[in-house]
């Protein structure tokens, strides 16, 4: 297997697709282009990329709707070129899950610098291999996707961090500031309310029926634990049934501002 | 696209030496145009040989390819009546060249340089030289690579750029 990651930049134009080959080629990144959207999805799909770099304005498909479909099976990193003055296409593109943007016309150093920071710290939320069970559902870190019954269930790349976060410390309470700075940023590592918010989904796609807490058990006041098949059971004092329930009315209004930070 | 053969080197303990980088900056020219390296009457103060097939075969070799494109550079002005001598050399070298962009090292070549026709990217800072101040280049570079960024940007998302 070859070590040096593989980046996918999607550009209409050639000249642009050749800059950022040769550029990041030069950095050690193993490039391979997409002329448009349909063929990024397709490239995409057959060799895995570690990070996508994609044009917002392509004839077929947007680099934005692109971007959603990748998504849908794999949280892999996304950089969008966008034109210089493009601030709605950028504010868009990160408001629905973009890492990073680079707006055109950029300098080789630009570019380079920004894909070496997102896969910094694509890596750096990356915590490890191996294929962690909970009943039906398989949550394999390695090829970063999760499965129930076999079927693989999407997960946008803020759900796919959390669980990441918590499936690599199975077993263990994860702290609430561990968390928001693993996934959002240091930043953030005192609103509790987007990390509330964003475990609700993760435990539904787990399965869990609304109001219950399935496999993710809460410490109130200190974090959170994935409970995974062979590891002993946590007892949390004053387990929530109803955080749940109470941010029902929060999470259908908190989802579109915590999107800001997925 | 010209790039003076000082751009290139770097003193050495035993002379001149071309730049680690000075290969891969040649090579990426190549993404939006061709390297023509201009060969001086001297390098870091050692006369180069005046006849200039040789002088370009001493470069070839410094460089490390055979295949080079190299002609003969142009004096540095250093004073006004030179600034236009400087430009109408100059002007020979762009026709001669079809060259749109130079990369120096010397601020007082901007002058002459752009009123021929040239863009300009200047390695290092021109604040040291009026002259130059008068004169901006297109772009200040802080080294080789740098300066070859510079070029392939503006010619990669030029409406006509090159082929």
């Amino acid at each position: 297997m070859n070590s040096q990651p593989l980046v996918l930049v999607a550009d209409d134009e050639p000249r642009i697709t050749k800059l950022v080959s040769v550029t990041l080629s030069d950095e050690g990144f193993r490039v391979i282009t997409a002329t448009g959207g349909e063929d990024a999805l397709r490239k995409a799909e057959d060799l895995r990329p570690d990070l996508v770099l994609l044009d917002i304005v392509m004839p077929d498909l947007d680099g934005i709707e692109v971007m959603r479909q990748l998504r849908e099976y794999r949280p892999v990193p996304v950089i969008l070129l966008t034109a210089k003055g493009a601030t709605a296409d950028m504010a868009r593109g990160l408001d629905l899950g973009a890492d990073d943007y680079i707006a055109k016309p950029f300098h080789p150093d630009e570019l380079a610098a920004r894909v070496r920071a997102v896969m910094r710290r694509a890596v750096g939320a990356a915590p490890g291999g191996g294929i962690v069970h909970i009943g039906s559902i398989e949550i394999d870190l390695e090829r970063r996707m999760m499965t129930r019954d076999g079927e693989l269930v999407p997960l946008s790349r803020t759900e796919w961090l959390l669980l990441q976060h918590l499936a690599a410390n199975a077993g263990k309470v994860v702290l609430h500031s561990e968390l928001l700075t693993k996934v959002w940023g240091p930043e953030y590592r005192d609103d509790l309310q987007y990390l509330r918010v964003w475990i609700s989904r993760v435990r539904r796609k787990l399965g869990a029926a609304p109001g219950e807490p399935g496999p993710i058990t809460t410490f109130q006041g200190i974090g959170y634990v994935l409970d995974v098949d062979g590891a002993p059971p946590l007892t949390a004092p004053g387990q929530e049934m109803g955080e749940e329930h109470a941010l029902a009315s929060e999470a259908s209004g908190a989802t579109n501002g915590a999107s800001h930070h997925a | 696209m010209l790039i003076e053969l000082d751009a290139l080197m770097i003193d050495g303990a035993d002379g001149p030496r071309p730049l680690d980088e000075a290969s891969d900056a040649l090579a990426r020219i190549g993404l939006v145009g061709t390297a023509v390296v201009l060969a001086p009457a001297s390098l870091r103060g050692r006369p180069l040989p005046q006849d200039t097939a040789a002088k370009i075969d001493l470069v070839r070799r410094l460089l490390g390819d055979p295949a080079l494109d190299v002609v003969e550079g142009v004096a540095v002005p250093d004073g006004r009546r030179d600034v236009d001598d400087a430009t109408h050399v100059w002007q020979t070298v762009v026709e001669a060249t079809t060259a749109r962009w130079l990369v120096t090292a010397q601020a007082l070549v901007i002058a002459p340089a752009r009123r021929s026709g040239l863009r300009v990217v200047l390695i290092g800072a021109s604040g040291s030289s009026p002259q130059a101040a008068i004169e901006p280049a297109e772009h200040e570079a802080r080294d080789l690579l740098d300066a070859i960024g510079h070029i392939l940007t503006a010619e990669t998302f030029a409406i006509d750029a090159i082929a």
